[in-house]
């Protein structure tokens, strides 16, 4: 097990690694560069581009720029939130951001695993079939859509919810609404289709003739098991949500992450291109780590 | 019983009406939404959103007003013989909201900044060019302190100018030369922050400003507040005593946080909405200032012959283009400057002193002629004329323009056209280095006179992409610059928009748009736009 996890942590490593590599050549390979804008005379954007030392070979800026990184320096945002240190920014914006992706992952999971359960449970009924239809409606429509639709219906023609910002417990609904929708209704069909594999297995068949309760059943003895491609799925779910919320944070008017993720790369404010690049990597592979290692807690009969 | 309840429901009634009675009584208060970050450094700023917030933050020698300029923080000035030296003396009445006066200091370290080498402000090189010494300090062959801008005591200030400009004041109005205090641009201990980013304008605890109103929060993501400005000279006429700025990225939930009442005006909105908000009431417009054009390129095979960039031009309908296609906020050119830039006389604007200068529709005439002109080229039916690419940033009325003009260029002069929609900061990128054959253009003026708006087709200018370049314009242009007499002077102006879109049609000039504010009349009244056709929003009145 050990031995297994100190593997997987280098491949980790290894693999942040690239993407700092990869995203900062990438990154300078795109055409446009930043303080490039409608009116500025080119001939300033040159001599800023001077100043911040953007005009030396990439390999240079490259090698500058790990070396800063090892020092645990991201450099300055240059543009979008010009003068900041983009630690200070992604600290700054993070904690919004890691709250809703937070609670939306917890409605996601609480709902979502526990609908699946029944859906499978009552099979073939009018609950499965809705259940199976309105997962399907939900999982088809893209988030951004979704996030304009709850708006609309819920903010503008009902007025029963605010229409943007985060000012009371009311205006959290909507956003994380829009973030859990599709992870809730992905992880429930999930969870749905694993239990139906499992309910039909060997042991289950025991279970019932020993004459327990459908319920004991399914949720002791059948769940521990069809939960396991569902802790699978949950690295790309987390994954999901958290760039899912760009979309929401910029329709809600949120002070969060994805705003400087999208906005960075549209303005090409590199250091802040970078940071935020790293600091999803991280924390997604990060997910991806601990979902690897739980796999061996929950299911013993797995050898890491 | 039934008598009980009808009190008790009038009780009721008045309790909920109660909250509103009580805010009639109180501050005038309006809350308007814009985008995120705008920029509130003077220097820093390129985008009208920071602009319309510094107009109400600071005020500069002159002001913009519903129909001219005038005076402001100055109450007369002085003109040498030969035009190059203007005196200003400063009003005495004039604080800062600390209440420090407004010195000609202020304004020196201001200018300073702006041709200052070490800040490299956006438009250093552009503006600073007409202060004396400007350019060779921005360039570092000069240092700082021989800028032509001088105290001469703390109420007069002394301006040197590089060469004469006959509109110089004029410029005066933008923000770039407005008074700036040197001990809110620079943080204690953090010597970067004054060098090249607008940080320190967004603590409101740090700025000091000398307008109409302060800046009392600023959380540059969410919202900003200004409020009266109780040390300004003139706060008495200050309607308006709290602007809260809400601030959000989305159009479209700009928009609904204007419907849902949360917000009582709004400048923008996703232009697919026109149609309903106008029947809805909401609409409020007045023409503004902003030209859109299509840059050409005026060195490439094809499109360097005038006669080619005129046939393009005669098969545009832009009436059908602006009230047809682009649904209606647009107004159709007839020339490259807009209604609304000073005339000679009172009596008319440029724009209608000078006339228009093409057609806005295009007749079965304009088709043959324009056919003609492709022949006269040596492109008959289009034979031969390379392939015409239009690189354009992508947005939902780009698409809609240059689907039409490949529609109408291929049908009505057999030329192929190929478009290439492309992302915001690659297309800046190609634009900056010529490298386009159509590409769309717009420019508004940062000052009220026309001089500005035909000032970026100079040879040499960055905006004229296009590399648009004719003796006769420039001369014409420069002779405008150098002559202070109205009438002349804008008849040379008259004469350089000629030759650059009636001989030359070196840029084709498509539409004008509209400025815009969005309201309930029944929320605001006393709702106006400036001569610049920016709100003036320390006079509306809030009846809310």
């Amino acid at each position: 097990m050990l031995k297994y996890a100190l593997k997987r942590l280098a491949t980790s490593l290894l693999t942040i690694f690239l993407v700092v590599t990869l995203t900062f050549f990438l990154m300078q390979m795109v055409p446009g560069g930043p303080f490039l804008g409608e009116n500025v005379n080119p001939k300033i954007t040159e001599r800023l581009l001077q100043q911040y030392g953007y005009d030396q070979p990439v390999i240079i800026q490259y090698w500058r720029y790990i070396k800063a990184m090892f020092h645990g320096d991201l450099g300055t945002s240059l543009v979008v939130k010009s003068g900041y240190s983009v630690m200070d920014v992604i600290w700054g914006a993070f904690p919004t951001s890691g709250k809703l992706g937070f609670i939306a992952l917890g409605v996601a999971l609480i709902l979502g695993i526990p609908l699946g359960v029944f859906a499978a449970m009552k099979h073939g009924t009018v609950f499965d079939r809705v259940f199976i239809f309105l997962s399907s409606l939900f999982v088809s429509i893209p988030s951004f859509i979704m996030t304009i639709l709850l708006m609309l219906v819920f903010a503008s023609w009902l007025k029963w919810l605010p229409v943007a910002y985060l000012e009371n417990w009311k205006s959290y609904i909507l956003p994380i609404s829009g973030m859990a929708v599709y992870p809730m209704f992905h992880l429930g069909r999930l969870t749905r289709t694993t239990m139906l594999d499992v309910v039909s297995q060997d042991y289950i068949v025991t279970a019932r003739a020993k004459g327990l309760a459908t319920p004991s059943i399914m949720f002791k003895h059948a769940l521990r098991n069809a939960i396991i491609p569902v802790v699978t799925s949950l690295g790309p779910t987390i994954a999901g949500i958290m760039t899912g919320s760009f979309v929401v944070e910029k329709v809600f008017a949120i002070d969060g992450m994805g705003k400087y993720f999208v906005n960075s790369i549209s303005s090409r404010d590199y250091p802040l291109i970078m940071g935020t690049t790293i600091f999803y990597g991280i924390l997604l592979i990060l997910c991806n780590y601990v979902v690897d290692l739980l796999y061996g807690v929950i299911d013993p009969r797995i050898k890491m | 019983m039934k008598r009980i309840i009808s009190i008790m429901l009038c009780a009721l009634l008045l309790l909920t009406v109660m909250p509103f009675a009580f805010a009639e009584g109180g501050e005038n208060v309006l809350t308007i939404a814009m985008g995120t970050k705008p920029c509130l450094d003077l220097h820093w700023n390129a985008g009208s959103t920071g602009a319309s917030l510094m107009n109400m933050l600071y005020e500069g020698l002159y002001k913009i007003t519903e129909n001219s300029i005038e005076l402001a923080g100055a109450t007369s000035r002085d003109v040498s013989e030969d035009g190059m030296t203007l005196t200003y003396h400063l009003r005495e009445d004039a604080l800062w909201s600390d209440g420090k006066p407004v010195t000609a200091a202020d304004y020196v370290y201001s200018m300073k900044r702006l041709v200052d080498p070490e800040v490299s402000s956006v438009y250093m090189l552009d503006y600073g060019q007409y202060l004396l010494n400007g350019s060779a300090i921005s360039n570092g062959e000069k240092p700082l302190d021989e800028l032509g801008v001088t105290a001469i005591d703390d109420y007069t200030l002394e301006i040197k100018l590089e060469k004469p400009c006959s509109y110089f004041e004029t410029m005066l109005t933008y923000t770039s030369f407005f008074p700036l205090r040197e001990d809110c641009v620079t943080f204690e201990g953090e010597a970067d922050v004054r060098e090249s980013n607008w940080r320190w304008a967004w603590n409101a605890e740090k700025h000091i400003t000398n307008g109409h109103f302060i800046l009392t929060y600023c959380d540059e993501e969410q919202e900003i507040i200004l409020e009266k400005n109780p040390y300004y000279y003139g706060k008495d006429e200050v309607a308006l005593d709290k602007l809260d700025v809400k601030l959000a990225d989305d159009a479209n939930t700009v928009l609904q946080l204007f419907e849902t009442g949360a917000v009582d005006l709004i400048d923008s909105f996703p232009s697919e909405e026109t149609e309903r908000l106008k029947a809805a009431g909401y609409y409020h417009s007045v023409p503004s200032l902003y030209t859109r054009f299509l840059l050409v390129n005026n060195n490439a095979e094809g499109l360097s012959d005038p006669r080619v960039r005129k046939a393009l031009s005669l098969v545009i309908d832009r009436e059908f283009l602006a009230d047809g296609i682009l649904g209606g906020s647009f107004i159709a050119a007839d020339s490259y400057v807009g209604a609304g830039f000073p005339g000679a006389t009172e009596a008319a604007d440029y724009h209608t002193d000078g006339g228009p200068l093409f057609s806005t529709t295009c007749t079965d005439e304009d088709i043959a002629q324009a056919q003609a002109l492709m022949a006269e080229a040596g492109y008959p039916n289009g034979e031969g004329f390379p392939l015409l690419t239009c690189s354009y940033a992508s947005s939902p009325n780009y698409d809609l323009l240059f689907q039409y003009l490949s529609e109408i260029w291929q049908e009505n002069l057999g030329i192929t056209v190929k478009l290439d929609p492309m992302e915001g900061a690659a297309m800046t990128e190609l634009r900056d280095a010529g490298k386009f054959l159509i590409t769309p253009q717009g420019w508004g003026p940062d000052w009220l006179d026309a001089s500005n708006m035909l000032s970026i087709f100079v040879t040499g200018n960055f905006i004229n992409a296009g590399r648009y370049s004719s003796e006769a314009f420039d001369k014409a242009y420069a002779d405008a610059m150098y002559n202070y007499n109205t009438e002349e002077r804008l008849n040379l102006l008259h004469e350089a928009e000629k030759q650059l879109v009636v001989e030359d049609m070196g840029i084709i000039p498509l539409y004008h748009r509209h400025a815009i504010a969005l309201y309930r009349d029944s929320d605001l009244s006393n709702v106006k736009f400036d001569a610049d056709r920016k709100v003036m929003w320390a006079d509306i009145i809030v009846n809310k």
